[in-house]
């Protein structure tokens, strides 16, 4: 039963925040002096655009909301709008629609990302899974070190040393630009490294977590092989929570790459956004905004629908509280009683 | 993917297990071996099963796992020999172990809601035991998996082999994770507390199957701190404590002539349904706790033991009512009724034990009268005062509780003597240097020193902790201490000690109980009055010695008929009256 | 690695606040016979940058901006956790479910987006930066305190305290409270970082603090210069990186100080 009434709830509730978000960016930009034409009039004027191209784009904008129309109906014309992906013209380039705009840099960004992620997940569970078998050794400390460091950087400070290196020092990928695969590669490191040190520390922990369960003594109680215990038993069980993290993580790449765009001056969304806050673009700003949102959201929701199909724990009780629930794993057995001294570490043999 | 590997070569000949000087460490921050078994020799006869037993701490768990290698990774087997069928288990190489695992020796651990794997369907993880070892093919194995459970009693075994864990009940969990044990028809079966997380009704069906097993020949070895549970079970027994053997012999000859004090100790600690009868039945007091001279004004209070031959305390009225309570808990799961409709009274100075198994609500009914839950309908009065309604702070204070798990119940960022003085502060009775007074006269009450007082909950062994939970709950002066479980998280020497203490407390100040617990025995020796409740409802209530004598419900003759003396054989007449 | 990283976040700490101080020039101070002098110019230790500014004074001051932005930004978004989250975790209900709806949308935008529009919206000063800051930063802590107060609202002390005479605000405040005060301060002590990295990123994309020198622009400029004029971003990089490392093992050292393990198992 539970499955799709709990889809259905996470559905009017993912509309419900995309109607309170659009009005709460809405009223954001309504809160700026002047009224929502006034500052189209103004900003532009003030990016020197050409007198009569401004005047030409305010009129446009007139057309579209009305001069003197209250704000609510302005925001009901915008719904409207981005229901029927129909966002108006960009208030910065008049010759294009908001909605393309988006369809133009959001394949860029996304394929940053995907890229960033997919190299950060080929790395990281290795990394993890590695680090945890040889907890304590040299290997694990050297290897969370090093990913301590990538954790600790923001993005773009990475990206300054990647290209210090290898476009200042050593010459051989090109600083900035959007032009050819070789303008991918510096992008994509900067990109996948946070990620990455999320990802392998999150793995290593899962790992340790699971290697410490009862059930893996179990199984080599059973007789198992190393291999074999932690291909069927470990990995499994340590790597279904990973959907939970990655997922989240590819929306915010998609929609974070921000920094990374408008450092390599790469055309995807991040850097439309950019560009509309500065110049105070507000079709535009809005049409990102809700875009992102939707991308975000949408991937929640994906992620909490796997991730019940990956678990059979959370498929049977779908219902109840699933968003955010790791399932708690000691929720039995009468404290004290007895006594199981020693199970709590992970056990030998498995290294 | 199946290299079949080759079957270890077994001596027929040999002893199925024999150990000698196993020693077993645990590598130390500090670099230093925490020895957790020290030196433990035991041999152990094809066919014949061996009890071993200990609180916790004793070693005992740390023993079986080694002798599997299941040691956690800073753990090591220091020196020390073990044998099976022959084969050295210490130095034989990791391949040659992965054979006897599961297929020469089948391990049952303590809770299988832990010991099987979530997220892959029983009859798979049954499977893999035989697979694993080469021994079929994978489609027979299913089969073998499906025949398994239906042996082990699990009814539907072709619909539940296709299950999770978690769907299915905690009986049928631990059927399902012996099924696995014994799948591949291993000759030894090491059970490491295997009933300790399971109610006694299921208690009892889950060892008449691992009885049925050892019929067929399987040799067995079981932890257990349930002295019980070893002497129903086991030929043999092992007494551990502190990593060494204290003593071992067959069970009857150990349990009922015990030669040495730590083993005598242990016993004395252990109660049995059917103590106190014994008691009754002679003229001096033997089985119950020795007592202090009662204080001055205590004399009222009726004498544990032998108690029913007092007359009622003069006080007569009681001083709790409980009136048709009812409770129940809505989740989107559903509704769960878990107070039906109880009615209690307890009287001044004496004890009602509420005895029922998990789920049957007495928890709930513990917070009921304690006025921290709302009933849905019915009151609860203490001493005429609606508990829910019109009572004031200073009658309110004079009911209190004590938890089953101390340290949770402590609080932790407070020393022992602010967690004590706390009750008052709140009150507001007394200046500062009285309650710390207070405190140290309660301290030394429970058997702590005043020194205590400045000590952390956490620098407290498990019992000092709900001595100090005690010495909080009296420190108002109450007229009625509500215990849940006060001894369930505590070893069985433990138990007995809180039991004394709580009994010299009752004798000393009058405080009457609600006692609530699982467990029939501490019900037996605490209490004047017993209720047995099942399924949020009481099913029957008297005076203790009606109850144990003679039960009226199936119910409690179904509790009672699953009890496992510690003592002789005429224990069970208790029972069986 | 903790203790080290404790005094080099001290000694930043004295001079961020003894900045006039230590900086050889004011920030904004040009000398156009020096533009884009080298490192170990005379004067110019760090050299300048394409107006002639001094790199070494501007870092100092930039790393002032910073502090004194994350600073402030921690503390009100500290304060409003703790009571937003107390209150939803120990009353549940509409308190609970508000919280919830909060942050159901504050994780839909992504956290510098919100900071972007709010910096638009109300210029680039201070308060804007710091509130976009703040603001991004209160719903995750909020989140934290909240499950935290559930679940030591299950332990049973909580149920003693009421069968002791508690009441509802004395349990909160004096028993629940300083149990969830230790997993605060590791986020908060991982966040400052985090919103120093947040004040960078907003001033590199030309939406910082109009009139305060900023590491994130001085990143900016330099990345343009990066093949031609190397010395104008190796030192911010360095000293930004530096800082935040020092930050991060600092709050390892902080995690590891609280991980007794809330289980309170010994």
């Amino acid at each position: 039963m539970g499955y799709l009434e709990f889809f259905g709830r996470r559905l009017a509730r993912v509309g419900f925040s995309l109607v309170v978000i659009s009005a709460l960016t809405f009223t954001l930009l309504q809160l700026a002096p002047g009224s929502f034409a006034d500052i189209q009039r103004a900003s532009s004027g003030s990016t020197g655009m050409a007198g009569a191209a401004a005047q030409e784009v305010a009129g446009q904008f007139a057309t579209r909301y009305g001069d003197d129309v209250p704000a609510w109906q302005q925001y009901l014309v915008f719904m409207k709008g981005a229901l029927t992906w129909d966002l108006g013209p960009s208030y910065k380039y008049p010759a294009q629609s908001v909605e393309s705009i988006i369809a133009q840099g959001f394949p860029v960004s996304a394929t940053l990302a995907v890229l960033a992620t997919l190299i950060a997940l080929a790395i990281a569970i290795p990394t993890g899974v590695f680090a945890a078998l040889k907890q304590r050794t040299a290997w694990d400390t050297g290897s969370m070190f090093v990913l301590t460091l990538g954790h600790a950087l923001p993005n773009y400070l990475t990206a300054v040393f990647l290209v210090l290196i290898f476009a200042g020092a050593m010459h051989v990928l090109p600083a900035a630009g959007w032009d050819g695969p070789q303008h991918l590669i510096l992008p994509v490191i900067a990109l996948a490294i946070g990620p990455l040190a999320v990802l392998a520390r999150y793995v290593r922990s899962s790992m340790l977590d699971t290697l410490s369960e009862e059930y893996v003594t179990a199984a080599i109680a059973k007789g198992g092989r190393p291999g074999v215990v932690i291909r069927k038993h470990v990995l499994r069980n340590s790597l279904i929570p990973l959907v939970t993290v990655t997922g989240p993580m590819l929306a915010a790449l998609m929609t974070g790459t921000v920094f990374i765009e408008t450092m390599f001056r790469i055309p995807g969304l991040g850097l439309s956004f950019t560009q509309a806050a500065s110049s105070r673009d507000m079709p535009l700003l809005m049409g990102t905004t809700l875009f992102f949102a939707i991308i975000l959201m949408a991937t929640n929701l994906v992620v909490d629908l796997v991730y019940g199909l990956l678990d059979p724990r959370v498929r049977a009780e779908s219902g109840r509280k699933l968003r955010g629930s790791r399932i708690s794993r000691k929720d039995v057995g009468r404290p004290g009683a007895g006594s199981s001294e020693g199970s709590r570490a992970v056990v030998q043999g498995l290294g | 993917m199946s290299r079949r590997p080759a079957r270890v070569q077994l001596d027929e000949a040999a002893p199925l297990l024999e150990v000698s000087g196993l020693r077993t460490g645990f590598r130390r921050a500090d670099g230093d071996d925490f020895v957790a078994v020290n030196g433990v020799s035991f041999t152990l006869r094809p066919g014949r099963s061996l009890a071993i037993v200990g609180e916790s701490g004793s070693g005992k768990s740390v023993t079986v796992r080694s002798l599997l290698r299941l040691l956690p990774k800073t753990g090591r087997i220091l020196d020390g020999e073990a044998r099976f069928a022959g084969v050295d288990l210490v130095g034989s190489p990791d391949k040659a172990m992965r054979t006897i695992r599961g297929r020469e020796i089948g391990m049952v651990f303590q809770n299988a809601m832990e010991a099987l794997n979530p997220t892959i369907p029983v009859g798979r993880q049954l499977a893999e035991a035989l697979t694993w070892h080469g021994l079929c093919s994978r489609s027979e194995a299913r089969e073998r998996a499906i025949a398994t459970l239906a042996d082990v009693g699990i009814p539907g075994p072709e619909r539940r082999a296709r299950m999770y864990p978690f769907q299915l009940s905690g009986g049928m969990r631990q059927r399902a994770m012996i099924a696995m044990a014994i799948i591949a028809e291993p000759r030894l079966v090491i059970a490491d507390e295997p009933t300790t997380a399971l109610d006694v009704t299921v208690q009892a069906q889950v060892l008449d199957l691992l009885a049925e097993i050892k019929a067929r020949g399987t040799g067995m070895v079981m932890v257990t701190h349930d002295l019980g549970v070893a002497r129903r079970f086991c030929d043999d027994v092992l007494v551990m404590n502190q990593g060494q053997v204290v003593e071992t012999g067959p069970i009857a000859d150990v349990l009922d002539s015990p030669r040495e004090p730590y083993t005598r100790m242990l016993l004395d600690a252990t109660l049995d349904v059917g103590d106190v009868a014994r008691a009754d039945a002679r003229p001096v007091v033997l089985a119950a706790p020795a007592k202090r001279a009662p204080l001055e004004g205590s004399a009222r209070v009726a004498d544990r033991g032998t108690g029913d031959e007092v007359p009622a305390s003069p006080a007569g009225a009681p001083i709790v009512v409980a009136e048709h309570l009812k409770k129940s808990f809505t989740s989107r799961g559903g509704t769960t009724h878990a107070v039906r409709d109880v009615s209690l009274s307890i009287e001044r100075g004496r004890t009602l034990g509420l005895v029922g198994e998990s789920g049957s609500g007495k928890s709930t009914v513990a917070r009921l009268v304690m006025g921290l839950h709302e009933p849905d309908s019915g009151r609860v009065l203490l001493d005429g005062h609606d508990v829910h309604g019109d009572v004031s702070d200073v009658q309110r204070r004079r009911m209190q509780m004590v938890f089953q798990n101390p340290y949770g119940s402590l609080l932790p960022h407070y020393t022992a003597g602010a967690n004590i003085t706390e009750p008052l502060r709140l009150q507001g009775i007394g200046t500062p240097a009285e309650r710390i007074e207070r405190a140290s006269e309660l301290l030394q009450l429970v058997g702590l020193s005043r020194d205590d007082a400045r000590r952390y909950p956490q620098q407290f062994s498990g019992g000092q902790q709900q001595r100090i939970a005690i010495a909080r709950a009296l420190a108002p002066e109450p007229d009625v201490l509500v215990c849940d479980e006060p001894t369930s998280a505590l070893d069985v020497s433990i138990q007995a000690q809180i039991l004394d203490l709580l009994s010299e407390i009752q004798d000393r100040l009058g405080v009457a109980y609600l006692l609530i617990s699982h467990n029939l025995a501490v019900v037996e020796t605490m209490s004047d009055e017993v209720a047995v409740m099942k399924d949020g409802a009481i099913v029957e209530r008297g005076d203790r010695r009606t109850i144990f004598a003679s039960p009226q419900h199936p119910y409690t003759h179904q509790l009672l008929g699953a009890i496992l003396p510690v003592r002789g054989v005429g224990a069970t007449s208790a029972a069986t009256a | 690695m903790a203790f080290i990283s404790l005094w080099v976040v001290l000694v930043l700490l004295l001079v961020a606040i003894f900045a006039p101080l230590v900086a050889p020039y004011p920030p904004q101070t040009t000398d156009y016979g020096q533009q884009l002098a080298p490192i170990g110019s005379p004067g110019h230790p760090l050299g300048t940058d394409t107006l002639g500014r001094d790199i070494l004074s501007r870092l100092v001051y930039g790393f002032r901006t910073a502090f004194l932005v994350a600073f402030v930004a921690e503390v009100i978004s500290v304060v409003v956790a703790l009571s937003v989250g107390v209150v939803a975790g120990y009353r549940g209900g509409r308190a609970d479910g508000a919280l919830m709806a909060a942050t159901d949308i504050m994780y839909a935008f992504p956290t510098y987006l919100f900071a972007v529009l709010l910096v638009t919206v109300f210029g680039r000063n201070f308060w804007s930066v710091m509130a976009a800051i703040a603001v991004a930063g209160w719903v995750t802590q909020a989140r934290l305190v909240r499950a935290q107060v559930m679940t030591l609202k299950k332990r049973d002390f909580v149920e003693a305290a009421q069968g002791m005479g508690a009441k509802g605000p004395t349990i909160a405040t004096r028993y629940i409270l300083p149990n969830a005060l230790g997993p605060l301060l590791v986020t908060t002590s991982f966040a400052v970082p985090a919103a120093i990295t947040t004040e960078a990123g907003l001033s590199m994309l030309g939406l910082g603090i109009a009139d305060m020198p900023s590491w994130g622009a001085m990143i900016n400029e330099g990345v343009r210069f990066a093949t031609s004029s190397p010395h104008m971003i190796i030192s911010p990089a360095i000293a930004f990186a530096v800082t935040l490392l020092a930050f991060t093992w600092m709050g390892d050292g902080v995690r590891d100080a609280f991980d007794i393990t809330s289980e309170g198992r010994r």
